[in-house]
């Protein structure tokens, strides 16, 4: 049940109606039937590993519930060890089990040495690196005491399954949204009509730049050999948009239903490609997670190693990036991107400008000309490290880098391309592209720019992006790109 | 709440404005279809329009062909009449049940035929069934089951399409248009066959593959077979031949053969026809030598028992 679909449509309706009409009498009732709403949205998309969800919750609200009261300093640990590596492990078993044995027998195979583990028929529970990530914040925070933990099972349930951000995020924190569960909600309209404007907003970039540039980075990045050098490098920055606008579409959709039940969540995203650097970058994409691995991963890991200087800074951005690609799933091509992009800080720590911020002047309606070339600058740095990305492998990777060069530059391709699809793409793209740039300083491109505009221009405006998605909307319905990991 | 509710409500009348006025405009306005990507009006080929626009003046015929492009390219209704049967080709554009069905509501009383053949292709059972949607909304009447087929498909082309055919339909577009007897490389046969002119498939390799079912196709399927069992009309199944390597690269064929062979008489022309390359102008169609043999072949295995 993804969220751009008829059958989602309708469970949302339902949902939304009973929800405010209904259960809304009782701050508990409304809770229990978001529990409901949360586990049935769960099943719907993939029953078999529900029972997983299940015992992660609940395994982790009596620990929350014991770690507090356990004075014993061993005890106390043993309890965050236990809520951490269950975590960790879960994580482990389920995503790279097979990634460990696979390349267990293929570096034994490189040594001509026979060994042949059979893998596992795993099937990996949907949102589980996003659902593990908040159970593990939880603890932490618990142990830390930045937060209470919360007595009501309901409360946490909810806060482990909460249905817009279940399958693919943001990751939310305990301190942001338990106690919104907690207290009770009421019904604005300015909150809820903003959220429907951030799923407009989310759907357009989903259904009609996403998908339709899908097709076109499919055919490419599985045929790389068949494809003139043009044609790759197009693809490549394609490829850049197609997962931007995925995930921020679909990021974009989950804030705004959280919106239309009274919810704040997380943001997700800050415009980054209008970054203007890689620090910049990571700073402005996937927030929920940089943040959770700058406050759990990097910080630790640059105060264990702080005696080392920029060469301990080094290391830490290093690893951080490492977990960042592996965070993706198990494959070396998701490593080797963050291995790349935590290169890229290299120069920025050596020059001491990781933590400078370079914001985009706001006066100006246009970039100045070096905001732009830092802008292209680190676009193109991103688009190299998601190549490796896209790759199904890392000899595909390297094929297509040296296909570029190796292949004709500007000759047709071999097999038939829908031309039609890739001007749309483009021209859906600048647009959107525009809109942001406009709308940077908000929280989503939507949120307040046509604000002073008369009502009938907003809804002029409105309807015209419900039109484009009607007119230009991708008819094969596409999953969403993080819902793999 | 309440202002919510309201205001959604009035914003949903206004887009709904706003929405077919750009519909209409992007039609008439646009010709590249490029660039009306959702609207696919008269998107398909196959004088679809004549022939809808033809079949409303038939009446109490001897055999109606039915299928998809393999019907009206492979049933040559000239041959037939030569051996005195009053015939009409029924057949449109990649025809799934889901549109025979909804056809045979539309003009089985009315064409009241004796014997009905219809070209089955496992293809089609395979379909969603969108293009030859697209194709009877944009080419004959929009009425009540046209728009429940195009609920029940669910797709953001047939609304369009649908809104856009409705206000051509209003405007008079169905009695005024003709179409030409000659388009490309087709040439309109009265009764509803296209003649294409010889000319040869050249050969390609297939991957081997499954066909892959859609049940839908299949629930219509007997529903369109129980209307024409209702009719009182013989119903006679038939498998145009496609080209040999294609066919063979499919591994369930016996699958498809077993469940027609349950509806009824069922003959797969794939598997009675001495097949050669030479006899298709494409993978799925035959050309005019093809069609002669074909057409002869089922003349003789068939008809002339009844």
């Amino acid at each position: 049940m993804i969220f751009n679909s008829t059958i989602f449509l309708l469970f949302f309706l339902l949902f939304f109606s009973i929800y405010w009409f209904i259960s809304n009498k009782s701050l508990k009732y409304q809770n229990i039937f978001l529990l409901i709403g949360s586990y049935f949205f769960y099943v719907f998309a993939d029953w078999r590993l529900s029972s997983y969800l299940i015992a992660v919750s609940i395994l982790n609200y009596f620990l929350g519930l014991y770690i507090p009261k356990t004075e014993s300093v061993i005890k106390r640990k043993i309890l965050v060890y236990v809520g951490v590596l269950q975590g960790v492990g879960g994580l482990v078993f389920f995503k790279y089990f097979n990634f460990f044995i696979e390349s267990f027998n293929q570096f034994f195979k490189i040594l001509n040495i026979s060994i042949s583990i059979e893998t596992l028929n795993i099937i990996i529970p949907l949102g589980i690196s996003f659902f593990t990530f908040r159970t593990i914040s939880y603890i932490l925070d618990v142990d830390k005491e930045k937060i209470e933990p919360t007595k009501n099972w309901i409360v946490f349930f909810n806060y482990v399954s909460f249905f817009p951000s279940l399958l693919s995020g943001p990751i939310d924190k305990a301190k942001l949204l338990v106690p919104q569960l907690e207290n009770p909600r009421f019904f604005k309209y300015k909150q809820a009509s903003s959220g429907l404007r951030q799923i407009l907003w989310g759907l357009f970039k989903k259904l009609v730049i996403a998908d339709n540039i899908a097709v076109f980075t499919s055919q490419v990045f599985d045929n790389s050999s068949e494809f003139s050098g043009v044609y790759l490098i197009l693809a490549a920055f394609m490829y850049s948009i197609q997962v931007y606008t995925d995930f921020s579409g679909y990021t974009d959709m989950a804030i705004g239903i959280a919106r239309l039940l009274g919810f704040e969540i997380t943001k997700n995203f800050n415009f980054p490609f209008f970054a203007q650097n890689i620090a910049d970058y990571w700073r402005r994409w996937h927030i929920s997670l940089t943040s959770w691995l700058t406050e759990y991963v990097f910080t630790p890991l640059s105060i264990k190693f702080r005696y080392y200087g920029k060469i301990g800074l080094i290391l830490a951005i290093i690893i951080n990036f490492i977990i960042v690609g592996a965070w993706h799933g198990a494959n070396w091509t998701f490593i080797v991107f963050g291995l790349i992009n935590g290169i890229y800080f290299i120069p920025l720590i050596l020059k001491n400008k990781m933590n400078k911020t370079k914001k985009n002047k706001t006066d100006r309606i246009l970039p100045t000309f070096r905001e732009f070339f830092n802008i292209i600058k680190t676009f193109t740095l991103i688009t190299l490290s998601l190549i490796v990305f896209r790759s199904n492998s890392i000899s595909d990777a390297y094929n297509y880098f040296i296909h570029i060069f190796s292949n004709s530059f500007i000759a047709t391709p071999k097999i038939d391309v829908q031309n039609n699809l890739i001007v749309i793409s483009l021209a859906m793209s600048v647009l959107m592209f525009i809109v942001e740039w406009l709308g940077k300083n908000q929280d989503y491109a939507l949120e307040t720019l046509l604000e002073k505009k008369p009502m009938l221009f907003r809804w002029l405006f409105y309807s015209i992006i419900i039109f484009l998605i009607v007119m230009y909307a991708q008819t094969t319905q596409t999953a969403f790109i993080y819902f793999q990991f | 709440m309440k202002k919510f509710f309201y205001k959604i409500l009035l914003f949903v009348f206004f887009f709904s404005i706003i929405y077919i006025v750009s519909i209409i405009v992007m039609g008439e306005v646009i010709s590249n279809p490029f660039l009306k990507k959702n609207l696919n009006y008269n998107a398909s080929s196959g004088h679809s329009f004549t022939r809808f626009k033809q079949v409303k003046n038939i009446k109490n015929i001897d055999i109606l062909f039915l299928g998809a492009s393999n019907a009206y390219r492979g049933f040559d209704t000239r041959i037939f009449e030569q051996n005195n049967y009053k015939v009409f080709n029924l057949g449109s554009s990649s025809q799934t049940p889901l549109q025979t069905e909804l056809l045979l509501k539309r003009y089985l009383k009315q064409l009241n035929p004796k014997i009905i053949i219809y070209a089955v292709n496992a293809d089609a059972f395979c379909s969603d069934g969108i293009e030859s949607s697209l194709d009877l909304i944009s080419n004959d009447i929009i009425d009540f089951e046209m728009i429940k087929l195009a609920l029940s498909q669910n797709h953001i082309k047939l609304y369009n399409t649908l809104i856009y055919s409705l206000y051509k339909d209003i405007t008079g577009h169905l009695q005024t248009y003709k179409q030409p007897a000659i388009i490309d490389n087709d040439k309109y046969i009265d009764s509803g066959f296209i003649e294409r002119e010889n000319s040869n498939y050249e050969y390609r390799n297939y991957i081997s593959s499954n066909w892959n079912f859609n049940k839908k196709q299949f629930k219509a399927f007997t529903k369109a077979v129980e209307l024409i069992k209702v009719s009182g009309a013989k119903l006679y199944l038939v498998q145009p031949p496609i080209v040999n390597a294609k066919y063979k690269s499919f591994t369930n064929n016996y699958f498809f053969d077993n469940k027609m062979s349950t509806y009824g008489k069922y003959d797969n022309y794939n598997l009675l026809l001495n097949i050669n390359d030479t006899m298709f102008y494409d993978e799925n169609h035959l050309n005019k030598y093809g069609v002669d043999i074909f057409n002869n072949a089922l003349l003789s295995r068939f008809i002339l028992e009844n």
